[in-house]
């Protein structure tokens, strides 16, 4: 134990100072009102000091005070904090009343914190019991379905991966949509790999780079969500999307108190809905049909060269089900040590934690390591230092999942054939596979290698003085380190007589690296009891830097597989170098009285580095006002009602993610027969500036019976000077030039409830959320829509929500004669897909979203089920395409839902006949036949835990012993044929691994 | 107390430290790129803006891949062959349509507009000390061909062949790039200006011009690639005389010179042409130097990719283009097979560069197509002094392994095009110009086999994003 506590001491940095006052020992228990139990816990501190300890299993405490300790505050969660005089006692017991629901629950926000009865902003906040248990490797997936207003979508099943977080809507066309993150109070660094626009990971090699996922989801104390401008806009030029505030644990003073836990998961692919390719026979059937539709014999061997011999033969040979070979049953493991502890003056919380998981298909695994100090040091009454220090290491290895290529095992395993081999005869992986262009991903994942290690540092020192009571000044620093090295190898093995330049090299070597000074002075003061102020003015300077190498080497030494051994000739390198800054100066006026009426102000001038000569600097602004009503003297009969309070705020936010260098018109390097020359590389754009967001939002807060509460809000955004790449003439050598000269809205419902059903032994607590967000397109610059410019299906259309298909309108099939039907500009049917209408088919945007979370308890017992839903969204499965293909992408695998295609005059069938490689366009891109209705239920976790009654574990001298069973995306309810319905904010993950099911059991120890 | 000053102290310095330093806090410009003035203002700087000129050519919409292919694979001179990437069906069936249209138009405009960013520079006045007119007049001339290509292969797309209609729809003359929303030149006003350009950097080339430092001196515009351009755009023109007078201007270099029987069997030297190749002078003039070191690289959407089975391989020769080589015509011998595809043959003229199937130079003009412009515009009524068809035509057949010939028709003409000139590119425009229709015997397609002159389909439709943006620019009839 000693050994421990002296590990931990290095680990703190700093040692404990000794208390040099005259002091004395004051000792008790705390018990609760309802039925006089011990409450381990509760904090207690001395008064107008940072002096205090915690309350043991027992109940109880002891601290040690100054002599002239006037009064001990006792608090905890869930419990109305009590101040008791000391009146020179030395043992002091106290009863502690449980809380009403909700009310004074202290809530971190921008630059400090409130309560819930302070608020005037929309904000929401989901705790670490929300968060600890569900088995993910970031702690993002969690809020999926929990806040009303948020939508977590992710963008793959792959762990590790990123989500897609949209808070009310999407704001912005050009310009990001993720929210700031702001970890212990410093606005963490976005990675490019980040990028929401399209997922593309520029400058990594797999998808995994999910900069959340550096967090342990352990370490977290809560997660705050400022939704509207008054909540938010102090970020200023950051704030348009919306904030996530994310606070770590601080440890607490006492006996050091550790934390065990291990998990152990498994996962599979999620397939609620039996999507999959045909069986053998069917296939071969198809194949047939499809040759006789051609006018051709499936049963002459002359046709073998022209694949139109499909002879009954093929199924006596050895089948291959490929999805089989390329999947298998994921695994995901956790282990985790965390202390916390501390004496009044120093505390300490520390974590460490090891992760790892292996995907469902072969050649995919995450891997992460991770450590976390947080240390609090009051170096005497007016001054305190801490740190916030989070380390980790990931390693990821990948394949080609992120499109439709022949390596993706998700798209091979639909495509090739059942009767081609899995393996050579030398039992070698078989790439003799012409259908998948002659890649067989199991090889690729074998043999090929690419992965992505990642060293992410993120570390906050901060000093606060309080040179006066109500004065506090305070400097944070910080500096968030990305380090990542990338490589993708082609060996030999794994492609079909690969030619010498074919066994290829890729590598890339990165660093980021954000620093940022926040310097605050904060004044906090009642006058007449009844006038409550705070000030608070602040400065914050913000550095980023970003550098790449790459390098490219075909013909590498299979033997040897470096840089090394690759010829000079044909080497590649490249650089890329990135850099912004940003300046801010910004204020908050929070003024109530008495409790019942509050007015809060904020601004914040940004300038930044991205923005145009002409417009370097922006100044942003919100006002927000509140009126508890009832702490009006009129209320006073209505004792049902707890709290009732109106909200109101209004704000002027900016979105800055507009690209480094936008604004200048330049020439970059260009190559051409071995002369380094010049080629335009950006329009000039002096004007460019931030998209502006402004905000209104009305919101009621109440709390009645003392266990119904919730909040309702109506909200309205409106981003303009919103960045559109407007198209340009391409005889202008550019096909298009950003411009600030968008407008869009958004405005939406949201509506949470939290309430406890049952209270007593059996303990149910409920809460539901839905949520409407409706967004219109209003002004593109005159143009009534344009192209998005990362996919020709999507457009941007005036008066149309943002994201909105268009297609080309399929009808079905024509029963006389098979052929796709597809109705024209004037109505008709035609069977020409040239002469296809294309119109405004349909939106990936939901009409209502939320979730629903239940946790029952009784004794040890707890379950907990999360809900999630989606209605109204349509999703794109442009996949299908190559899948229910009618004969286009000919002698390839076809899935089952193609089954159904027409044979016989009169049939009205769902698919079109299948004809040997198919011309007419019947399953061509961008039509509606791959649209359909995104709605979804999904059962998205359920635990059931059990802690070990404490007269067992006190006597193998453990805290508290639990284990619980957890269940990821247990089952979702859709229409959708394709394994899962989520594939993005767009709609149309194309070729992404899908999401899975995931299974865990766990043991948390504390002791 | 003593730390707690110091503490404060150095809160303050670092709040004022920043607070100080505003200006050059904010000011971030990108280090691996440079302005459009300072670029366009030096003389080092247009010379690199002109290399930057050529980056396009070398595309995958134009001579690194569909340009070249696409021709042939629309032709005749090609078909699908039994491996399959799915790639260029659209093309091989004629199923173009504005959303599926050739991107050449984007690539062929930021070509465009590379060289007029260093030609309006140069025209503007100016100059610089100890460069002197005529090396500013050698990077205008690059610049003024280069902009002459890319308005010629875009007409030869876009538009209906100038013999058949010169006054329809050509595609817009770009002479200074600016944002705007042009509209669409005739066909004449194109050729007119291609033939200005090409006239004017004849003037003023040096003639013994070219660009320094390269790989590949044949992929540099020089006098002759000038004059070769010419002699082909009046042919396209049918300006006879100035059509055989050109290509008199290079059959009469000693410079150029016909491979010889022996030596086509292995022209290409491996995927090398012009100068890199171990003859010299060969028959290259003008062509598009290949490699995974330039900027534009399709990586793997390459011509050799698409045309050997080893790579893509989608692409193969048809029976009708077979069909056509006599007994003992070496570049029958041109092609190969693929032990996985039976008898299915694949043109062997796009090998790779040591087998690096992602690297090939590509040729553009070349001696024996001089030849050959000159044997078709002497039947068509030009007169060469001690020219004749029948001779010019002879001389591809000597050097191929076949015998002289007393006489020649248009026909033969043709076919000998196609014979010697399969997989450059120049099928499909050759048709076109000398309206002949679309037979193909060799197809797999389902629509389109045969294709009518005159029809709407010998000019591509305008893309899409085009006419979405650009309100003044008209689509081709017939396409919605």
């Amino acid at each position: 134990m000693k050994k421990i506590v002296f590990f931990f001491s290095i680990l703190l940095f700093m040692g404990t100072l000794a208390l040099n006052a005259q002091t004395r020992v004051i000792t008790g228990k705390v018990t609760s009102a309802e039925d006089s139990e011990p409450i381990p816990g509760v904090s207690i501190s001395v008064l107008g000091t940072t002096l205090g300890t915690v309350s043991n299993i027992d109940g109880e405490f002891s601290l040690q005070v100054p002599e002239d300790a006037q009064t001990l505050v006792f608090s905890f969660v869930g419990m109305t904090r009590k101040e008791v005089a000391v009146e020179g006692r030395s043992v002091i017991n106290v009863q502690l009343e449980s809380e009403m629901i909700g009310v004074e629950e202290v809530m971190v926000v921008a630059y400090g914190t409130t309560s819930r009865e302070a608020k005037t902003g929309s904000v929401t906040q989901v705790t670490a019991e929300q968060i600890a248990d569900v088995p993910v490797s970031s702690f993002d997936k969690v809020l999926s379905g929990k806040l009303a207003g948020v939508t977590v979508t992710a963008t793959s099943g792959q762990p590790g991966a990123a989500s897609q977080i949209r808070i009310r809507g999407t704001s912005s066309i050009n310009a990001g949509n993720e929210p700031l993150y702001v970890i212990d109070g410093v606005p963490a660094m976005a990675l490019p790999g980040d990028s929401d626009r399209d997922g593309s990971q520029d400058y990594f090699f797999t998808n995994t780079m999910n900069a959340l996922s550096t967090l342990n989801p352990n370490d977290i104390e809560s997660v705050t969500v400022l939704k509207d401008a008054a909540a938010a806009s102090i970020y200023g030029s950051r704030a348009a999307n919306g904030v996530i505030l994310v606070t770590t644990k601080s440890g607490q003073a006492g006996k050091t108190k550790f934390s065990v836990r291990a998990k152990y998961g498994i996962s599979q692919l999620a397939n609620d809905n039996n999507y999959g390719t045909m069986s053998p026979k069917q296939l071969l059937t198809y194949f047939r049909d499809g040759v006789r539709n051609a006018g051709d014999d499936p049963d002459n061997p002359a046709n073998a060269n022209d694949s139109k011999y499909y002879p009954m033969e093929l199924l006596s040979r050895p089948l291959t089900n490929w999805m089989d070979a390329f999947t298998r049953l994921g695994q995901t493991q956790e282990y985790e040590l965390s202390a916390n502890g501390g004496s009044e003056k120093t505390k300490y919380f520390t974590s460490g934690s090891y992760h790892s998981s292996e995907g469902v298909f072969h050649g995919i695994s995450f891997e992460k390591m991770q450590f976390r100090t947080n240390v609090d040091h009051a170096i005497n009454d007016k001054l305190t230092i801490g740190t916030r220090v989070n380390a980790a290491y990931t390693e990821s290895n990948d394949v080609s999942m992120q499109s439709l290529y022949f390596a993706n095992p998700l798209f091979a395993g639909m495509l090739i054939l059942p009767w081609t081999p899995l393996y050579d005869e030398n039992g070698k992986y078989n790439l003799n596979i012409p259908e998948n262009a002659y890649t067989n991903p199991r090889a690729t994942a074998a043999y090929d290698d690419q992965w992505e290690k990642q060293y992410r540092f993120l570390g906050t020192g901060f000093l606060e003085w309080e040179p006066v009571k109500g004065l506090k000044i305070k400097t944070t620093n910080s500096a968030d380190l990305t380090s990542a090295e990338g490589r993708r190898y082609w060996s030999e093995d794994g492609a079909y007589e690969p030619a010498p330049e074919d066994v290829a090299l890729q590598t890339t070597t990165s660093l980021y690296r954000q620093l940022t000074t926040s310097n605050t002075v904060n004044y906090s003061n009642v006058f007449d009891d009844v006038h409550n102020l705070r000030v608070l003015a602040g400065q914050e300077a913000t550095v980023y830097d970003f550098w790449y190498y790459y390098t490219w080497a075909p013909g590498v030494d299979p033997d040897m597989p470096y840089l090394n051994t690759a010829t000079s000739d044909d080497d590649d390198a490249d650089y890329d170098n990135t850099s912004w800054t940003l300046l801010s100066y910004f204020g908050i006026l929070d003024y109530n009285y008495n409790g019942k009426y509050y007015l809060q102000a904020s601004f914040r001038a940004d300038g930044s580095s991205r923005f145009g000569a002409d417009t370097k600097w922006g100044n942003f602004y919100s006002v927000g006002a509140s009126w508890n009503i009832h702490e009006e003297s009129f209320m006073d009969n209505l004792t049902w009602i707890d709290l009732l309070k109106l909200r109101a705020s209004y704000g002027i936010n900016g979105n800055n993610e507009i690209g480094d260098y936008d604004q200048f018109g330049v020439y970059g390097s260009r190559q051409y027969n071995g002369v380094s020359g010049l080629g335009p590389d950006n329009l000039a754009n002096p004007k460019l500036s931030w998209e502006l967001n402004t905000s209104y939002n009305i919101g009621l807060d109440f709390n009645i019976f003392r266990r119904l509460s919730g909040n309702i809000d109506v909200y309205k955004r409106v981003t303009s000077d919103m960045l559109l790449d407007k198209p340009l003439s391409r005889t202008t050598g550019f096909t298009s030039i950003t411009t600030n000269i968008g407008e869009l809205s958004n405005r939406g419902i949201e509506l949470q409830l939290e309430g406890n059903i049952l209270s007593g032994p059996v303990k149910w607590d409920l809460s539901f959320n839905i949520a409407r967000n409706i967004s219109e397109v209003t002004d593109l610059a005159g143009n009534d829509q344009i192209e998005s410019d990362y996919s020709s299906r999507l457009f941007y259309v005036v008066g149309e929500r943002l994201f909105t298909y268009y297609l080309y309108d399929y009808e079905g099939v024509d029963p006389v004669d098979g052929n796709a039907l597809w109705r024209t500009e004037d109505g008709q049917l035609t069977s020409d897909y040239g002469k296809a209408r294309r119109y405004f088919a349909g939106s990936p945007e939901p009409d209502w979203y939320g979730g629903l979370s239940s946790m029952v308890t009784w004794k040890g017992l707890a379950l907990n089920v999360a809900v999630e839903y989606k209605i109204g969204n349509e999703v794109l499965i442009e996949e299908n395409r190559y899948l229910t293909s009618d004969g286009y992408n000919w002698d390839s695998n076809q899935v089952s839902t193609a089954l159904n295609y027409w044979t016989t005059m009169g049939e009205v069938a769902d698919n079109p006949k299948p004809i040997f490689n198919n011309s007419t366009n019947s399953s061509g891109f961008r039509n509606t036949r791959w649209m359909q209705r995104g709605d979804y239920l999904r059962l998205k976790d359920v635990t059931l835990s059990y802690t070990i009654p404490q007269k067992y574990t006190d006597k193998l001298n453990l805290g508290a012993v639990k284990v619980y069973g957890s269940g990821y995306n247990v089952y979702t309810f859709h229409d959708v044929d394709y394994w899962d319905p989520e594939r993005g904010v767009d709609g149309m993950g194309f070729g992404i691994y899908p999401m899975t099911k995931t299974f865990v059991f766990g043991l948390d120890v504390m002791f | 107390m003593k730390t707690k000053i110091l503490y404060i102290a150095g809160l303050l310095l670092f709040t004022v430290a920043f607070s100080s330093c505003n200006k050059d806090f904010l000011n971030e410009e990108p280090i691996l790129q440079q302005t459009n003035e300072f670029t366009l203002s030096t003389f080092k700087g247009l010379n690199q803006a002109t290399v930057g000129a050529y980056s396009p050519l070398f595309d995958t919409p134009w001579y690194g891949r569909n340009f070249v292919v696409a021709a042939d694979i629309r032709s005749g001179n090609a078909k699908l062959s039994p491996k399959s990437s799915g790639r260029f069906r659209t093309e091989f069936q004629w199923g173009y349509n504005p959303g599926t249209a050739p991107g050449l138009w984007t690539t062929a405009y930021d070509a465009i507009a590379r060289a007029n960013n260093v030609i309006n520079a140069i025209d503007a006045e100016f100059s610089e000390d100890d460069v002197t007119q005529q090396e500013i007049d050698n990077v205008k001339a690059e610049c003024l061909f280069i902009r002459a290509i890319g308005h010629f292969d875009l007409v030869r797309l876009y538009a209906q062949p100038y013999s058949h209609d010169k006054a329809s729809l050509g595609v817009p003359v770009i002479l200074v790039t600016e944002i705007g929303l042009p509209e669409r030149n005739t066909v004449e006003e194109v050729f007119t200006q291609v033939v200005n350009d090409l006239k004017e950097a004849e003037s003023i080339i040096e003639s013994d011009y070219v660009r320094a430092d390269g790989n590949d001196n044949k992929g540099f515009v020089t006098k002759a690639a000038i004059q070769a351009l010419l002699a082909r755009v009046y042919l396209y023109m049918e300006d006879w005389q100035n059509a055989a007078d050109y290509a008199t201007k290079l059959i009469n270099n000693d410079e150029f010179q016909m491979y010889t029987t022996e030596e086509y069997t292995t022209w290409d030297n491996g995927g090398v042409f012009g100068l890199e190749a171990a003859k010299v002078p060969g028959e290259i003039i003008f062509e598009i130097y290949g490699s995974e070191g330039n900027t534009a690289h399709g990586n793997w959407d390459v011509i050799a990719y698409m045309l050997s089975p080893d790579g893509y391989g989608d692409v193969g020769a048809s029976q009708d283009l077979l069909d056509l080589f006599e007994e003992g015509d070496v570049r029958g011998n041109l092609f190969r097979t693929h032990p996985d595809f039976g008898d299915a043959l694949w043109s062997l003229k796009y090998p790779g560069k040591s087998g690096n199937l992602r690297e090939e130079n590509i040729p553009v003009l070349r001696l024996s197509e001089m030849y050959l412009i000159r044997a078709e515009a002497l039947l068509k009524g030009a007169v060469v002094s001690g020219a004749s068809a029948a001779g010019d035509y002879s001389v591809i057949r000597t050097n191929r392994g076949l015998t002289a010939v007393s006489s020649v028709s248009l026909q033969d003409v043709y076919n000998e095009r196609r014979r010697e000139l399969c997989f450059e590119g120049h099928q499909l425009f050759d048709l076109a110009r000398t309206k002949r229709e679309l037979v193909r015997n060799d197809y797999s397609g389902t629509v389109n086999q045969n294709v009518p002159f005159p029809d709407y389909k010998w000019a591509a439709p305008i893309p899409l994003g085009e006419t979405d943006a650009n309100p003044n620019m008209q689509q081709n009839p017939n396409y919605n």
